[in-house]
């Protein structure tokens, strides 16, 4: 299959006036498919705006190719250009007076005539990208009354309409609260699949993008990119080499960070189902090792099937019952 | 706002504007009765032979330039708040009418000076030369700005520029005011309270033109003038040439404002409020329907600026630029205020 998007050892970075190259990365070898969602992961500086500033057709490449549909983007019109990439950008869109609809409909105009007139044919389109994500009873309200949550989906239906194979966002969930993120990652993936676009986003939110992205692109400053399904990218310790710093930790177990403690103590830890992985977690957190084994170390049994209650047993022998985990932690730390 | 509601705005306004141009022909130092002034303006004779002069040489010409100068700085306005997305640019902020200023210093002060002759006593010689030394000083500017603005990818750095060069013009002002015979000074000073009665017929036919061309290429532009609210980016990004799109925008911006500041002197404020008042009035950020709303507004503001600043009593002594500033700061002011939840401050 054709891909959507593909570079050839595509570099980055920013021409200074004086003619020196500021190169951010280089040797970039990735593609996109059309219907696939895609997420660009990576620290701070590592050049992810710039790449996707690059694959925007904002920034010329250093060096190397952008292919978008077999044809090299630089090289593109800005007619057609405005037909086959659309963006959805960090700066915040509030325009006084202005409507969703009217905002949306500025998505056309890669479409309209001279004046920009919108036709009834671009309406229905327009209302229709409103509906797919979701504003459909916003449709007439003005940008500054919406939260910023379904300001970014107003600017996501802008994207939408404006027809293009492939649409590329700069960090759309950055200032958005997790329940937000979360509506903006699954409906852009729902939009990926329904509509067969091809899209890509940057974004810092690795737990989401680990559970709803077909792809992932890691970067970070002087590391080839790596690309891959998430799964594939975890077992091969991506994570861990692409972001771990001094006290975090990335684990492959679960797909998550750990702030890395100094453990200082030992604690045997019996019983299971949700109230042992809970009682399990407090005791990280505050600095303890746990272990299933015997030992000469304190021991907690936690009571099962929904009982719960904490059987703190001291290595003297005496035993004490606590309701809550924070009695518990808190007659440990007496020990 | 439904297009009912936007065609009835339209309709008020056009309303206005009509009495207000009534209004601007009677009403002066003399009264002259309205059915007159139809009599008179449909080319007959009227009850007094002296009113035909004066409404057809000085209130007419006078009335027009108020409605196209009015009408050009608004459409100046806008386009500079849209391109700068900020709500305090307005024509002069592209230092273009600092230029014309700069011009009529170096003819009135400077020339003077070393001739030994004060311009502003030859009468309409020196007019003349006052309105092409203007149209000179702000073209230069314009084309400095034009110039700096193919090597400038960015918008505020542009509106900097813009800044600092008017600020160096009144600046070299400064200077040739400090040199100058006071009589001068005072031609200078009177050349910036701006008036309309000061072009005739003969300018006008200069002025109608140039103006219609700027306004009709205003019109042109609303394309792209659209989707550079949203921003450069954006704007590339949906397939403008955003280079391209700013150079005609500030020609057209440069235009119209060089050619009234030559004929009208400096007219403070009208190109900063009317944008403002247009859109407390339609609520859109639509310049299909902005464009033409502030055409009406600002042609309909200056009429009335106009008649304040003639009301009898004043006898034509209140310097229009005076009155632009009065009416139009507590008009802003209020719009702004009912605007309560100001959230993003820009457009």
């Amino acid at each position: 299959m054709e891909a959507l998007l593909r570079t050839y050892d595509l570099a980055v970075g920013y021409t200074a006036r004086n003619g020196g190259v500021g190169c951010l990365h280089k040797h970039i070898n990735v593609e996109l498919q059309a219907g696939e969602f895609a997420c660009l992961l990576g620290p701070n500086g590592a050049g992810k705006s710039t790449l996707i500033k690059t694959l925007s057709g904002f920034l010329k490449p250093l060096d190397g190719e952008v292919m978008l549909l077999s044809e090299a983007l630089p090289q593109m019109n800005e007619k057609k250009r405005a037909k086959t990439v659309s963006v959805v950008l960090t700066e915040r869109v509030i325009i006084p007076n202005m409507t969703v609809f009217e905002l949306v409909a500025l998505g056309r105009t890669p479409y309209t005539n001279f004046f920009g007139r919108i036709t009834s044919k671009d309406q229905e389109k327009v209302k229709q990208a409103i509906k797919d994500v979701g504003l459909a009873q916003f449709e007439q309200r003005q940008l500054m009354y919406l939260s910023d949550g379904e300001r970014q989906k107003a600017l996501i239906a802008k994207a939408l309409v404006q027809d293009t194979p492939l649409i590329i966002l700069d960090e759309p969930t950055a200032f958005l609260d997790l329940p937000s993120r979360i509506e903006i990652m699954q409906l852009l993936r729902k939009l990926a699949k329904d509509k067969k676009r091809g899209i890509l986003l940057s974004t810092h939110d690795l737990d989401l993008a680990l559970q709803l992205s077909d792809k992932i692109w890691l970067m970070a400053p002087g590391k080839n990119m790596e690309a891959g399904i998430p799964e594939d990218l975890v077992l091969a310790d991506g994570f861990r080499r692409f972001f771990e710093k001094e006290g975090i930790v990335f684990d492959n177990d679960s797909g998550t960070f750990k702030v890395e403690k100094e453990q200082l103590k030992t604690i045997r830890l019996v019983g299971q189902g949700i109230e042992y992985k809970w009682v399990s977690r407090a005791l990280h957190r505050t600095g303890f090792k746990t272990t299933r084994e015997e030992g000469d170390y304190p021991q907690i049994e936690v009571g099962e099937d929904g009982n719960r209650e904490y059987l703190l047993k001291r290595k003297d022998g005496s035993k004490q019952k606590l309701r809550t985990i924070e009695d518990l932690l808190a007659r440990i730390k007496e020990e | 706002m439904g297009p009912k509601r936007v065609h009835i705005r339209f309709l008020l306004l056009f309303i206005c504007l009509v009495v207000l141009f009534f209004l601007n022909v009677c009403i002066g130092s003399v009264s002259i009765p309205f059915d007159q002034v139809v009599h008179i303006l449909a080319g007959k004779e009227g009850e007094r032979a002296s009113w035909a002069p004066i409404i057809l040489s000085t209130r007419l010409p006078q009335t027009i330039t108020a409605i196209l100068a009015g009408a050009g700085l608004a459409v100046g306005g806008l386009q500079m708040q849209t391109l700068f997305r900020n709500p305090l640019a307005g024509p002069s902020i592209l230092g273009i009418s600092s230029g014309a200023g700069l011009g009529v210093a170096i003819v009135l002060l400077f020339v003077g000076n070393i001739w030994g002759v004060a311009l502003s006593g030859i009468g309409v010689l020196g007019h003349m030369t006052v309105i092409v030394a203007a149209l000179l000083g702000a073209m230069v500017v314009l084309f400095i700005i034009l110039l700096l603005s193919k090597s400038l990818k960015d918008n505020t750095m542009l509106l900097i520029v813009g800044i600092m060069v008017g600020y160096a013009a009144s600046a070299i002002v400064g200077i040739l005011k400090f040199y100058s015979r006071k009589e001068d000074v005072h031609a200078y000073v009177i050349w910036g309270l701006g008036s309309f009665s000061n072009v005739s017929w003969e300018h006008l036919t200069v002025f109608i033109p140039v103006i219609l061309f700027g306004l009709v290429l205003s019109f042109l532009l609303i394309k792209p003038l659209n989707v550079f609210i949203l921003g450069e980016n954006y704007a590339a990004n949906l397939g403008i040439n955003i280079q391209r799109a700013r150079f005609f925008i500030l020609i057209c911006t440069g235009l119209l404002t060089a050619v009234i500041t030559a004929f009208c002197g400096p007219i403070a404020f009208l190109g900063l409020a009317v944008p403002h008042i247009t859109k407390g009035i339609f609520r859109t950020s639509d310049q299909k329907k902005l464009m033409p709303a502030v055409i009406l507004t600002g042609a309909t503001l200056a009429l009335f600026c106009n008649l304040i600043a003639r009301m009898p009593g004043f006898d034509g002594a209140l310097p229009i630029n005076a009155v632009t500033s009065i009416i139009g700061a507590p008009i802003v002011i209020s719009v702004i205020m009912r605007r309560r939840k100001l959230v993003g401050f820009n457009a």
